[in-house]
């Protein structure tokens, strides 16, 4: 196997290569697995794609990101060699114009992306899609969304404080991986939504920028999408309508499994979950004072926002179906808003997986 | 030439050099759009910046220009 990245010397032990990606703003600040040549070989034997094809250039660097460096990546992350294709999928994904990874690199705001996977591949690499799903204990969860920030890191050249100017930054910016709990789901899952086969593997990316833990109220589900409605419109108006905060993008609703088993049960569809939150959880533009207007006029804004209806409501998205319904997660009545970067400066992409 | 808002001036700077135009003439503006900034001071940011430009595009000090840069903006 050739590979082509330069070959870096350092001393033999685990500290002294630590300190050097420290040195270098080659690391995220945790520990990371020395990537040598036999540990990237491994990592490469995962794919049968050409070490040297390049997938994407990473902001704003916008530096190749061949199969090599994401191999290189990975193993820093501490992945397995199985997770490979996904994280090639991946970057595949955010690297695709309408995620807007510039924005997302460079922005003041607190966004990364966040990677749903759909399909087979959760069970064979041991994706946890259940109680805990956004928090720790899973190897494949935890390293394979470090890998995609270790790349925007060294290969984007995102480093904070310097090129990555968000403000606060946010915890998902480490790493953010979690699958659909699809066999728990009353519904389709999400990526056949998008025309994927059940039996086939996805990764969806997004652009998030927070988490919204919701305890929904009420024993029928119209009762529960009700209270999820509530929630979400207070978190509504968290910016300036004039630069696009208030709707727009993919955001996503993370249903736990018993409020979707509930809305189910009840006759609620996915389709009615969407509708019934793209109309109520919404603001009236009467109801928004001008300091969160910005600079510009209520005409102005009218004409210019495509969130805002004619009737004077800016919706949670541009249409019904931009709101992206998941079911993940265990067991009682929380959900999770997990709200998308300003609007549509960034929205969501799926990309399938190939293993081989 | 590039302006900049200053919140953004490292990350130009560093994406200059990542394109191999380190010396790339950048203009720092003050306040972001959606910042604090207070009645008058988004003008003053724009007034300074056109300015500026021309000192940078005629390398003389903006005491020597005398051309009209806009409707209102009467360059010294």
């Amino acid at each position: 196997m050739h590979l082509t990245s330069n070959l870096i010397e350092v001393e033999d032990s685990w500290e002294a290569v630590n300190d050097w990606f420290l040195n270098e703003r080659l690391s995220d600040g945790l520990p990371i697995v020395p990537p040598t040549v036999e540990r990237v070989e491994k990592m490469l034997s995962a794919t049968s794609r050409d070490p040297a094809e390049v997938i994407g250039s990473i902001p704003p660097k916008w530096a190749p990101c061949s199969v090599e460096k994401i191999a290189i990546n990975a193993v820093m992350a501490g992945c397995s060699p199985e997770y490979l294709p996904v994280i090639i999928a991946a970057v595949e994904a955010i690297c695709e114009p309408r995620f807007n990874l510039y924005g997302v690199q460079a922005t003041t705001g607190y966004v990364g992306p966040a990677l749903l996977l759909n399909g087979p591949i959760r069970k064979s690499l041991k994706v946890n899609c259940d109680s805990g799903v956004f928090g720790p204990g899973f190897r494949a969860n935890a390293t394979i969304g470090r890998a995609i920030r270790l790349i925007l890191i060294t290969v984007g050249g995102g480093y904070p404080g310097e090129t990555d100017r968000s403000t606060f930054g946010w915890p998902g910016k480490y790493t953010m991986c979690f699958g659909e709990n699809e066999e728990k789901s009353p519904w389709e899952p999400y990526h056949v939504e998008f025309g994927f086969a059940p039996d086939q593997s996805a990764v969806t990316v997004f652009g998030i920028n927070g988490f919204l833990p919701i305890h929904t109220a009420g024993n029928r589900g119209e009762q529960a999408l009700a209270s999820l409605a509530e929630v979400i419109k207070m978190h509504h108006g968290v910016s300036h309508l004039d630069v696009g905060s208030f709707g727009g993008g993919t955001p996503l609703i993370a249903l736990g499994i018993e409020d979707a088993e509930i809305m189910a049960r009840d006759g609620i569809t996915k389709k009615q979950v969407k509708g019934y939150l793209w109309e109520h959880a919404a603001l009236k533009f009467s109801e928004i004072p001008a300091r969160r207007k910005g600079h510009k006029s209520d005409e102005d804004l009218m004409r210019e926002s495509i969130n805002i209806t004619p009737d004077g409501v800016v919706h949670l998205s541009t249409r019904p179906e931009d709101i992206m319904v998941i079911v993940t997660g265990g067991k009682h009545r929380h959900s999770v808003f997990l709200p998308m970067w300003t609007g549509r400066n960034t929205l969501s992409v799926i990309k399938p997986i190939i293993e081989n | 030439m590039t302006l900049c808002q200053s919140i953004f001036m490292e990350l130009a700077r560093t994406e200059a050099k990542f394109f191999g135009l380190a010396q790339l003439p950048l203009i720092e503006v003050p306040h972001h759009p959606s910042g604090g900034a207070r009645e008058g001071e988004h003008r003053a940011d724009a007034e300074g910046a056109i300015r500026a430009l021309g000192e940078k595009l005629t390398l003389r000090p903006s005491g020597q220009m005398s051309r009209r840069v806009g409707p209102d903006i009467q360059a010294e």
